[in-house]
Parts: C-alpha cells; sequence; structure tokens
C-alpha cells in the first residue's frame, strides 16, 4: 500500500501545482511508482506542467462516472514509465467528484502506486475538501508574503480539523536577499508564526518560468538550477533523508560570488 | 522603507510584516473580526464607568493564544 500526500495552499498561485509536478517527478527518478492526480476540476493545469496535455483521453469525472477504468484515465508521463498523471476534468464543476467518490479513487491508486500526490484546488471549498479527504499526509505551500501566509495558516487549521495532523510546510519564492536585508519575512519568521514543520525552501528562480514554458519540471535539470537542487532536497527529505537546511542557501550564495567574478 | 514601530524604535519591513501577521492571526484563529474589540472596548468603557472611577485610555484590551486557546486580557488601571 502507498501513502498519499495533499499539496495545498489556500491562496492560489504560489507554486502548488509545480511543487506537485516537481516532487512527483523527483519520486519517480528515484525509482518509485507515482501517480499525480490533478483534484482542481474545471482549472486543471497540471497537464501543462508536464507537457502531457495532449496525451489526455479520459479524467477523474470520467473514472467517477464509470465512463472508464481509473487505467484507462491515467496518462503515461513523456520521459518516465513509472510516473502516471490522473488529470482533472477541464468542462465539469467542483462538485463533479464527491468526498466519498475521491477517498475511492485515492485508495485504489494507492494498492497500485509508492505515493500517491494529490494536487488541490485553490481555497477551501468542496474541491480542497475532497482533495484532503483521501489523504494520508499534507504539505501545505506558501510564499513569504503576508497574505500568502495568512491563507496558509487558516488551510493548517483546516487539515487538522480533518485529522491531517502534522502538515510540512514549503516556502516557495524565496530571496534570500531580500530576508538578509530584512525586507523579506524568511523561513524561520514563518515557522515562528505558523508553528509548523519545515518540509522545504524553494528560491526564486526565473529558470522557473522556462521549464514550465517547456512544460519540463525542472527537477529533470538534477542539481544545475537552484530550484531543482530545492526540489531534490525536499524528495530527499520525504523519504526520511536528513538534509542540512544550509546547503541551499549555500550554494546560492556560490552561485551569487560566480555571478560577481563574472560581472566583475 | 525605515518605519519606526510605537516605541521609536526603527523597523524593516519584514518586522512589519511579521507583527501585522501575528496580530491578524490570533483574530484569525479566534474568528473574531479586530473591529469587535473596539466596539466591545466602547461598551466596556460605558458599563465599568457606572461603577469605578478610570482612565479609559490606560484601559488595555489583548486577545492572545495560549496553547491553541484564545484568551481575552482586559486590564483597567483604576485611579486612586
Amino acid at each position: 500500500m502507498g501513502k498519499s500526500i495533499v499539496i495545498t495552499s489556500g491562496k492560489g498561485g504560489v507554486g502548488k501545482t509545480t511543487a506537485v509536478a516537481n516532487i512527483g517527478t523527483g519520486l519517480a527518478m528515484r525509482g518509485l511508482k507515482v501517480a499525480l492526480v490533478d483534484t482542481d476540476i474545471g482549472l486543471r493545469n497540471l497537464d501543462l506542467l508536464l507537457g502531457l496535455e495532449n496525451r489526455i483521453v479520459y479524467n477523474i469525472v470520467d473514472v467517477v462516472e464509470g465512463k472508464c477504468s481509473l487505467k484507462q484515465a491515467l496518462v503515461k508521463d513523456k520521459r518516465l514509465n513509472n510516473l502516471y498523471l490522473l488529470p482533472a476534468a477541464q468542462t465539469k464543476e467542483k462538485e463533479a467528484v464527491s468526498i466519498d467518490q475521491m477517498k475511492e479513487v485515492i485508495n485504489d491508486l494507492k494498492i497500485e502506486f509508492d505515493y500517491v500526490i494529490i494536487d488541490s484546488p485553490a481555497g477551501i471549498e468542496h474541491g480542497f475538501k475532497s482533495a484532503i479527504s483521501g489523504a494520508d499526509e499534507a504539505i501545505v505551500i506558501t510564499t513569504p508574503e503576508v497574505s500568502s501566509v495568512r491563507d496558509a495558516d487558516r488551510v493548517i487549521g483546516f487539515l487538522e480539523a480533518y485529522g491531517l495532523r502534522d502538515p510540512r510546510l514549503i516556502v516557495n519564492r524565496v530571496r534570500f536577499d531580500m530576508v538578509r536585508n530584512g525586507e523579506m519575512l524568511g523561513v524561520d519568521d514563518l515557522l515562528d508564526i505558523l508553528s509548523i514543520e519545515l518540509l522545504g525552501i524553494i528560491p526564486e528562480d526565473e529558470n522557473l518560468i522556462i521549464s514550465v514554458n517547456k512544460g519540463e519540471p525542472i527537477i529533470y535539470s538534477g542539481n544545475k538550477y537552484k530550484s531543482a537542487l530545492a526540489f531534490n532536497l525536499i524528495v530527499k527529505r520525504l523519504l526520511g533523508e536528513d538534509v542540512s537546511w544550509d546547503e541551499l542557501e549555500k550554494s546560492e550564495s556560490f552561485i551569487e560570488k560566480i555571478f560577481k567574478i563574472f560581472k566583475g | 522603507m525605515i518605519i519606526t514601530n510605537i516605541w521609536g524604535k526603527k523597523m524593516s519591513s519584514k518586522e512589519i510584516a511579521k507583527e501585522r501577521l501575528q496580530v491578524i492571526l490570533v483574530y484569525d484563529r479566534a474568528k473574531i473580526e479586530p473591529k469587535m474589540i473596539e466596539s466591545l472596548k466602547e461598551d466596556l468603557i460605558k458599563a465599568v464607568s457606572k461603577y469605578l472611577t478610570f482612565e479609559p485610555d490606560n484601559m488595555r484590551i489583548e486577545l492572545s493564544q495560549e496553547d491553541n486557546k484564545s484568551i481575552l486580557r482586559i486590564d483597567i488601571p483604576l485611579k486612586e
């Protein structure tokens, strides 16, 4: 029996889907059998980030309506044959999948896969509740902005109320230079405010935009880019490896130094 | 941008963000609107003034969180 993990945020646009695509790909690159589930019905996006948008035949709503089997709806990744996507429906209403149906789909996937990573929609309404219903664990993602942190706090409260204790935090789009200058909330500030365990830090990285343009998760680049390194560290930590928190900031300041040398 | 806090100490925008978040999250978690506390304060001043003498400006109302419980503290220093 595999493990299901929901990635959620409350606020939209903070990087949930990017995190799902990269963490899922990272786990699959380590040989694990991974299913990614897009539960954002009506606003499908995970397919685009994986570059699988042209391969979708069926979706999760077709599965629960009995129009196809779960196996038929799963889209195999382009590069990794142990990575699959269960797409959301693009033209249905949010309520098209009930909480019980979602639980059943996730449970069925857990039989077949080592990891089931669930991409939750923004907000705290029906779609969010059904996304978390089949999850064994939860990851909350936020940026260091006040609005996103406030929403993350709401989501943490909800998760705990629904029995998902001890969610872990990913802080996305961190600019270490601004944190050092006192112009951005640091990871330590966020942990102070939210009282939650840290899973990872992702630095702001323009290469992520390029990878989304291409539909290739950045984690494929290994540790070439700082965000890819960050996702690799998150995957390691998810698998229970002990990873130093300083590795990222050190690597960033190292890259900065090299830039400075080239710029003269 | 440098702004000073109520004690005149210089605050960075990061410290301002942290302080604002800490305050609003206490209200969010308690499911109370900050404005409600203001109204409560006004009513308290009216009610307490009927019985005791005090300086309304010295009255303090503070919502805080301890061990997942919301606590409302009201301090009313009385006049001698």
